[in-house]
């Protein structure tokens, strides 16, 4: 394989040996891929800055079998600028990202919602409506998109009615307390076009981190744990 | 079995930072040559480095004792505590500035994906610490990469919840560069932090 000007963005990035740098790209046509970045730590400080996450990139990959050679990139355009907490969530997408996405499997839908979503985190005063949002973009490109409006039985989901997710059976009726309610769902079938309330937003949160908890085999991602952590929680 | 002492130094050579096979060897030959007495003063200074060296008990810094020479002094400031990353983070700031506060050492940055989190970097003794020892002004001196930003983000909220003000460091042009040569992440960073004068 070789690629040269793909579009990327980092996922992760991690030391490999002395030199080098095994990094986690996401391109654009190609989808997830490891690779190799060779003699890229030491001496050359602004270079390896530049693989850093959420920068938009064009990078050059090449070589066979599972880890490439990444041997050239550059920051394509301006880099997106994520600080303070924008930078925890920024973190939290992208380990959901590599933990989700399958080698060599191109999403250029969910990448150009990407790009969108870091741009969105960069410049709104709210992350969570953006993190939903990306979120369900992220189901619906796996496949895994929820009829959020409808019931199983085809009943229409009611604003003041209790329901439960999952993935398998989609949107079921419950009458026990502590499934969701409608509204949160019928906000989240929205939520392209409508801000939720940091409340409702607050739900889709649990309700998507119960959905991907599925999804992930039960392994629970290590920024949810992180979270605990804080004094006020974000994302 | 034991293993070839030759080769077995060579190979705990290469452990260091930019030591590859070759620099090894010629490090092995070096200290092996002649009398020995280097070999054997650094392996004395190896052992008693390995055997006393711990983390202070406040503020994590590497020392001999249960506290740190900086946490021991009267003379420095208990009412500033200044967060950074590494030991050699904290001696470069030593060497820089006339700082006169205390510090706290993470030993690293989050990182999801290599399962370093708040835990490991002590985050919930720096919390008890301000609880214990309210401070008036937390100085965060993270490194301005995303991971040293989430980071920054996670004292940020540790201090603020402890009533202390927080400051970050500054970053922007190289004092001496010129704008047309400067990346674009550090020109956007400083044009975004931009001051009013
Ligand atoms: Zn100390």
């Amino acid at each position: 394989m070789r690629l040269t000007d793909q579009p990327a963005y980092l996922l992760h990035r991690r030391a490999h040996g002395e030199r080098s740098l095994l990094a986690e790209l996401w391109t654009r046509d190609h989808g997830r891929l490891p690779a190799i970045a060779r003699q890229a730590r030491g001496g050359g400080g602004e270079r390896v800055a530049a693989l850093a996450p959420f920068n938009p990139l064009l990078v050059g990959l090449s070589g066979r079998g599972e880890v490439l050679t990444l041997s050239a990139w550059e920051v394509d355009g301006s880099p997106n600028l994520l600080r303070g907490a924008t930078a925890l969530a920024g973190m939290y997408v992208n380990e959901l990202l590599a933990r989700l996405l399958a080698r060599g499997d191109a999403l250029p839908k969910l990448y150009a919602s990407y790009q969108r979503l870091l741009q969105r985190m960069a410049s709104e005063p709210r992350v969570d409506w953006p993190l939903r949002w990306f979120e369900k973009q992220l189901l619906d490109e796996l496949g895994y998109g929820l009829q959020l409006g409808l019931t199983a039985d085809g009943i229409s989901v009611e604003p003041d009615g209790h329901y439960r997710v999952d993935l398998e059976h989609g949107v079921r009726t419950t009458t026990a307390e502590g499934g969701f309610a409608g509204s949160v769902l019928l906000s989240l079938a929205q939520i392209e076009q409508e801000m939720p309330t940091p409340a409702v937003c607050n739900q889709q949160r649990k309700l998507m981190r119960a959905l991907f908890l599925a999804l992930l085999g039960g392994k629970p991602l290590t920024t949810w744990e992180w979270s605990q952590a804080l004094p006020s929680r974000a994302s | 079995m034991a293993a070839d002492a030759l080769e077995e130094l060579i190979e705990s050579l290469k452990l260091l930072p930019g030591v590859g096979r070759k620099t090894a060897q010629r490090m092995a030959f070096a200290l092996l040559e002649g009398e020995r007495l280097p070999a054997q003063r650094l392996s004395r200074a190896l052992a008693a480095a390995a055997e006393r060296i711990r983390r202070c008990s406040r503020c994590r810094n590497y020392c001999e004792d249960q506290l740190c020479a900086i946490c021991r002094n009267p003379q420095r400031s208990a009412e500033i505590l200044c967060v950074v990353e590494s030991p050699a983070d904290l001696h470069a700031l030593e060497q820089a500035t006339g700082y006169g506060g205390r510090y706290f050492v993470l030993h690293g940055r989050l990182s999801p994906l290599d399962g370093v989190g708040p835990a490991e970097l002590g985050l919930t003794l720096l919390a008890d610490l301000l609880a214990d020892h309210p401070v008036s002004e937390v100085i965060v001196a993270t490194n301005p990469t995303v991971e040293g930003e989430a980071t920054a983000h996670f004292i940020t909220e540790i201090a603020t919840a402890g009533g202390a003000q927080v400051t970050r460091l500054a970053h922007g042009i190289p004092v001496g560069g010129e704008l047309e040569y400067v990346d674009r992440q550090t020109l956007a960073h400083a044009f975004g932090g931009r001051l009013k004068v």
